[in-house]
């Protein structure tokens, strides 16, 4: 018992000084690290303390930048969530007032919409290509590579003007439709790869047993890419949630919490937010922001993290 | 004999009453109905999202190619015919000296050409992270951090440290005037910004790159370290060509890209009025965005246009190039 205890006693040691642990460029790369998280950490740090620091006690500090607060208080971040508001022109001409209640509402549809379209069409899209034998395959690969290898730009005025002559601009509907395509990322090609690598005996098994082809793709084949697909809707919601020039641009009369708050940092001292032009109410509305998809992360860090391998028989 | 019939009746209707083990030899014509049902199947999938696409890339494309020959009219609300009118103005713009163009391509092909010093980095600490160096777990949830934290946020934060906590710093602690680094603007701002963007923005490629270095098989690294090969050598000569294929699919998309980005950083700091610093990605987005109307399309069409026929070659360049860098090593 003693001689086991000694052999893993010595692996474990062996583990720790095994070349590479402690190698120049572990040492080097260890630094470089540290000094950066520390960075991070000082400027969420300070922007989280200036947050807190009392208006009054910021104002006779002449809103200095570097001075620690004598008096802390969550005041600014009570009046962010219930006065924060600006007015809103729609396409249309009309006005109306937009409140941080919209706002989280309409950056939960965005969210959805943004991520959840975009990824079930290019996960059927996929799917198809990957397990269905039909010579268009070739032409919807060969879409993919070309939107991808050759860049044309300046295609957002385009873009904007179909949208304004189909009445869609600004519109919910008119957004899903522009995210109903399988473009943009590399997620189409890893879920192709995948469906390809799945056993035919699963398809083969559920098809003997009577399952039709939509059966087989959501009941057989789909559970068995599900963490690739947590992993893309993880990443997916909280780049929707912190994405603020889509709405800008696509539905702005629908102002997200990302896009009104960018609007909100523009308050100058004299406007309808006059009184928010300071920056202890600013960084509480930064902080505001960052707070949801900071806790989705601690939460679903590990899957988001890790979330790599697929389920059943690799042939 | 009698027994043998009745047994072997009983075996007939033993089988006449239990399911076949192996399902009977479908006949050609239920082949064809399920090849029917499979291209129904097909279509139901693969139809809406060509729709999409035949709308919102193929004629899209098509359109601004052509928006970029014509002219708005705003009282008839027409495009109108111009020829190359967009283009040549677009390319006088280009040549004057300091013009918001010119300043913006300049900027541009800078950036991307010094990207180059950082680009290393994304795989040296995916490498860190892969080959469990000290503190790897931690640093990796570290890195991935600011890919989960807003953008703007984090920009602006640094906005507020740049112009006003380190100028108030370096006055009140070193009794040095510093400029704010980002309100003053101008090549100052721009330099500043691509050493603090350099230095501070690794950590995006993380997660792919550290992905592709765990299917490196383990006995290959564990022959080279029988071999005596260090963490610097294994990373040159093994870990780096064995996911080649992926740092050249980044490479190629960051030529794709090099006209496209840009336009989020400049605006969220200046909105849509900064002449310098600039990009190219930037200027085409500050003319759509202040477009009155369809006014400005035009003008925004033809730039994308120019700079498209630009960046097509030279991404099929590094292709090229990267092709015949490429091992090809299967594993």
């Amino acid at each position: 018992m003693e001689n086991v205890k000694q052999t893993e006693k010595k692996k474990k040691f062996k583990k720790v000084g095994a070349k590479g642990q402690w190698h120049w460029m572990g040492i080097a790369g260890f630094t470089y690290l540290c000094l950066w998280v520390a960075f991070l950490y000082f400027r969420l740090g300070w922007a989280f303390v200036k947050s807190i620091q009392d208006m009054s006690d910021f104002l006779l500090s002449g809103s200095s930048a570097t001075a620690w607060p004598n008096k802390f208080s969550f005041a600014a971040y009570a009046k962010v969530l219930t006065v924060i508001k600006f007015d809103i022109r729609g396409y249309d001409g009309s006005v109306h007032t937009a409140y941080m209640f919209e706002m989280t509402l309409n950056a939960i549809i965005f969210s959805l919409i943004n991520t959840f379209v975009n990824l079930i069409v290019t996960m059927c899209v996929a799917y198809v290509t990957a397990r269905h034998d039909f010579w268009f395959n070739k032409v919807l690969v060969g879409f993919f590579y070309f939107q991808m290898l050759v860049p044309i730009i300046g295609t957002m005025s385009s873009s904007l003007k179909i949208l304004k002559n189909l009445h869609l601009f600004d519109t919910w509907l008119g957004f899903v439709i522009q995210r109903f395509n399988f473009f943009g990322g590399l997620y189409f090609l890893i879920y192709r790869d995948m469906f390809k690598k799945l056993a035919d005996s699963y398809a083969d098994a559920a098809k003997i047993d009577g399952a039709g082809n939509w059966q087989v793709m959501i009941q057989i084949c789909f559970p068995l890419v599900k963490s690739i697909f947590m992993m893309g809707a993880m990443t997916g919601l909280i780049s929707s949630w912190n994405n603020y020039s889509a709405p800008l641009l696509y539905l702005p009369s629908h102002p997200t919490v990302s896009y009104g708050l960018f609007i909100f940092n523009n308050a100058k001292s004299g406007g309808d937010n006059a009184e928010f032009a300071y920056m202890p109410y600013k960084l509480a509305g930064f902080m505001l922001l960052l707070l949801p998809t900071t806790l989705f992360y601690l939460l679903f860090k590990e899957k988001m993290l890790g979330a790599t391998s697929t389920g059943g028989l690799k042939e | 004999m009698s027994n043998y019939q009745a047994s072997k009746a009983e075996g007939v209707a033993t089988q006449a009453t239990r399911p076949p083990i192996y399902p009977k030899r479908k006949r050609s014509g239920d082949a064809r109905r399920a090849r029917i049902k499979e291209t129904i199947f097909y279509m139901c999938i693969v139809v809406p999202p060509m729709i999409q696409l035949s709308i919102f890339y193929i004629y899209v494309n098509f359109d601004a190619f052509f928006m970029s020959f014509q002219k708005y009219n705003a009282a008839t609300n027409t495009f109108s015919w111009v020829g190359f009118s967009n283009y040549g103005t677009a390319i006088a713009d280009l040549f004057v000296k300091g013009s918001w163009l010119n300043t913006s391509l300049i900027q541009t092909l800078l950036g991307y050409v010094l990207s180059y010093v950082w680009w290393p980095l994304d795989i040296i600490f995916a490498y860190y992270v892969y080959k469990k160096m000290p503190g790897w777990s931690f640093f990796k949830g570290m890195l991935y951090l600011p890919t989960v934290l807003s953008g703007m946020v984090l920009g602006l934060i640094n906005k507020y440290l740049f112009d006003m906590l380190i100028p108030e710093i370096a006055l009140s602690w070193f009794n040095v005037i510093v400029d704010p680094l980002i309100y003053s603007g101008g090549w100052r701002t721009w330099w500043f910004m691509f050493w603090w963007n350099g230095i501070v923005g690794i950590g995006g490629g993380l997660l792919l790159y550290c992905t592709m270095m765990n299917r490196i098989p383990e006995t290959l690294t564990e022959y080279a370290r029988l071999e005596g090969v260090g963490p610097l050598r294994e990373f040159v000569t093994l870990t780096l060509p064995l996911i080649w294929g992926t740092v050249a699919i980044n490479l190629v998309g960051g030529v794709a890209d090099i006209f496209a980005v840009g336009g989020g950083t400049w605006f969220m700091y200046y909105g849509t009025g900064s002449t310098n610093p600039t990009s190219v990605g930037y200027y085409i987005y500050c003319l759509t965005l202040d477009s009155d109307g369809f006014a400005g399309y035009p003008m925004a069409s033809a730039c994308g246009m120019f700079f498209t026929f630009i960046a097509i070659p030279l991404t099929f360049f590094v292709r090229w190039i990267t092709d015949k860098m490429d091992p090809k090593v299967q594993y």
